[in-house]
């Protein structure tokens, strides 16, 4: 660095944007290179959470919210699978070690039902987890989750398409997830009270190995 | 000790009872030729009074409002008032047509004393908006004589007095069918009645009169009926005005729920199911079915959920009456709020969940229930919500089998190059002994999107049928 900015840097006055760390720490995500570039050092504790991806393959990432699902299970409150493109099958949930008294799966297929479910149920405050699917959302409609989730301290994940990604929504993170052979790439798109991040790999399990990098100093042919 | 509590003009007022200004005169008509037989305070400011021709009355008031009579009704607001007064004495007996007589000895214990007994009464009464007078008298006939003598408004507490302040009462007042012939023999109040020599007396006129005395003396018992609380709730609130618009049912809603609230929690009962109906002139009544979080007895719960059926109401005609039925009255368990984190959802989190099942229709809110059994169309068991759980045996907790978190319930047919073939095949083969058996290889594959997926190949060909 430029020794005439370094001592600027030392001086008690001048606050750096890296230090600026929420108040909360965060829920630990099970996957430690994500946690790292995560602001809370984890998920929002609460807010709306955008996952930002097309098609079905959505559904086949459940794997990365599993650790989150386990961490917020909390006696007294449900968690909400809202308007899923599929069927939760339950033993696999059961499996996963999540509490299947406390799941509890709404499905509606008009979007303002939907809206409404998600307002109403993170407004209650009864609610740890809510996994949601909109077609889509406009910004008004994000701020008013926005909200509703910090007024009742529920964390809301929300599965949208990638259309929404032109459009500013006033959320707590923007995840947009694509894919990868050995999992899937999570890029930071937004996140408050940090930066936006380039797409890092995630390994998920069940997943097949790479294949091994092919050794260059061996001489192939053809001679 | 009794108190006696009579209500003036009770059918006349129950009708308009919230719905009208109090300025407003009102006058209810009975009778062939139709003739005044009850009026309210301002109508008979203007000079309406009872026993009038209608054409009389009409002149006299200007924009007099007329209603019918309704002896059936009549009763039915009867019993409303006895179903309040149960909160405060358990022995009631009806005095039809506007009197109810409470027993008060054994529940001054409960209450604290007379004045705190008659205070909350009170403030009832006047919470209620009727017109009524009240009395306290040794004997349950005493009592109701003094109440329906007395002042509006003001209950007469000295039981001591009550026998000395009937004396004083003509016979005519008391409503005594001998009192014309005994006032031309010059006997006009009770007190000289009481001094004619009994044997007399009841040569004279019967032992009718003397059975009438002696009750009121409490010489003789007077075994009264008592008020039994009915085994269902109904109530029906007939509107004085036709509703057209779902926001103006609000408030009359507003006041049945309070008033069911009050009467299950006096009783300690509460309802798992409430029909609102609400009543039209021509069409058959639109019915909304209203059901709780478990069983459920506070009026706010009961407006919340309302509201949410409202929303999605469509009225086609105009609301003349709001009927309120509870058949199932069960007795109230009543719930606990958490104090610390428990295990089990409190009130609050049910309520939830009540309320979306309201608003989305109960087959959309739905717990998961997983099954024992291998075909994976049948492994989840959609049950009430909260009602969920692992009902597998024991044997497939030891040998977990890999399998998808979502599932299609109509598998899907897919290419087969679009896919990776990851690990497999598991082979399914169940149920040849029903109509549908399934024969199916199922694999772990990975989609071009890199999610993976649960892929089958039976003899239609290859199929997507889940995703992890």
């Amino acid at each position: 660095m430029n020794p005439d900015v370094s001592p600027l840097l030392r001086r008690p006055d001048i606050w750096l944007g890296r230090q600026c760390q929420p108040e909360s720490t965060g829920i630990p995500s099970g996957f430690a290179s994500l946690d790292r570039q995560l602001a809370w050092q984890g998920w929002p504790p609460c807010g709306v959470v955008e996952l930002i991806g097309d098609g079905h393959g959505v559904l086949g990432i459940t794997e990365l919210l599993l650790p989150l699902f386990k961490a917020r299970q909390r006696g007294d409150r449900w968690q909400l699978l809202v308007a899923p493109p599929a069927l939760p099958y339950a033993p696999a949930w059961a499996d996963s070690g999540i509490e299947l008294s406390r799941l509890i799966w709404v499905s509606c297929e008009a979007r303002k039902q939907q809206l409404w479910t998600l307002e109403h149920s993170l407004k209650s405050g009864c609610c740890s987890l809510i996994l949601a699917w909109l077609p889509s959302l406009t910004a008004p409609e994000a701020r008013r989750l926005q909200l509703a989730a910090q007024q009742g301290e529920t964390l809301l994940l929300l599965h949208l398409p990638e259309s929404v990604l032109a459009q500013q929504h006033a959320v707590a993170l923007r995840l947009q997830l694509g894919p990868q052979p050995q999992g899937c790439t999570v890029q930071l798109r937004k996140q408050r009270g940090g930066w936006p991040t380039p797409a890092i790999p995630l390994t998920l399990p069940h997943r097949p190995e790479p294949e091994p990098p092919r050794n260059r100093s061996i001489l192939q042919g053809p001679w | 000790m009794w108190l006696g509590l009579h209500f003036p003009d009770l059918s006349l007022h129950q009708q308009v009872r919230a719905q009208l200004a109090p300025e407003q005169p009102v006058a209810l008509l009975s009778g062939y030729p139709l003739t005044v037989a009850q009026c309210n305070a301002a109508a008979r400011r203007q000079g309406v009074a009872v026993g009038q021709k209608v054409a009389t009355a009409t002149a006299l008031c200007e924009g007099l409002q007329l209603l019918p009579s309704d002896p059936d009704r009549d009763r039915e607001g009867l019993e409303q008032l006895a179903q309040w007064a149960y909160g405060f004495s358990a022995q009631i007996s009806l005095e039809p047509p506007q009197g109810l007589v409470l027993e008060a000895r054994s529940m001054l214990r409960l209450f604290g004393g007379i004045p705190l007994w008659l205070a909350q009464l009170q403030q009832g009464l006047h919470a209620m908006g009727l017109p009524w007078s009240a009395a306290l008298g040794p004997t349950p006939l005493a009592a109701w004589l003094l109440a329906s003598q007395g002042e509006e408004g003001c209950c007469q507490v000295e039981s001591d007095k009550a026998l000395a302040r009937l004396f004083g009462c003509s016979l005519h007042q008391l409503g005594r069918p001998e009192a014309a012939s005994l006032a031309q023999m010059g006997v006009k109040s009770l007190g000289q009645l009481m001094a004619l020599p009994r044997a007399e007396l009841g040569r004279r006129f019967g032992a009718e009169l003397l059975l009438w005395l002696e009750r009121l003396l409490g010489t003789r018992p007077d075994p009264r009926p008592d008020y039994v609380p009915p085994q269902a709730y109904r109530r029906k609130l007939i509107l004085l005005e036709e509703v057209v618009h779902l926001q103006g049912l609000r408030f009359p809603l507003k006041r049945l729920f309070t008033e069911l609230g009050e009467v299950l929690r006096r009783r300690q009962l509460a309802l798992p199911v409430l029909q609102v109906r609400l009543h039209h002139r021509h069409r058959p009544c639109t019915e909304i079915a209203l059901r709780g979080a478990g069983s459920e007895h506070r009026a706010e719960a009961w407006m919340a959920l309302c509201q949410l059926k409202l929303e999605r109401q469509v009225l086609f005609e105009p609301v003349t009456e709001i009927e309120l039925v509870g058949a199932q009255l069960q007795p109230l368990q009543i719930r606990n709020g958490a104090l610390f984190t428990t295990t089990a959802p409190d009130g609050k989190a049910e309520d939830l969940l009540a309320q979306l099942a309201a608003r989305l229709g109960s087959s959309r809110v739905r717990g998961l229930c997983a099954l024992s059994e291998h075909r994976p169309e049948y492994a989840v068991d959609p049950v009430t919500p909260g009602q969920g759980g692992d009902k597998r045996s024991e044997q497939s907790e030891s040998y977990p089998l890999h399998r998808p978190h979502w599932l299609f319930r109509e598998p899907q047919p897919i290419v087969r190059e679009e896919y990776r073939l990851l690990r497999g095949p598991e082979r399914l083969e169940s149920c040849w002994w029903e109509a549908q058996p399934v024969a199916r290889d199922y694999f772990l594959a990975q989609a071009r999107c890199g999610g993976l997926c649960w892929l089958f190949r039976s003899a239609e060909g290859w199929f997507l049928h889940g995703w992890f």
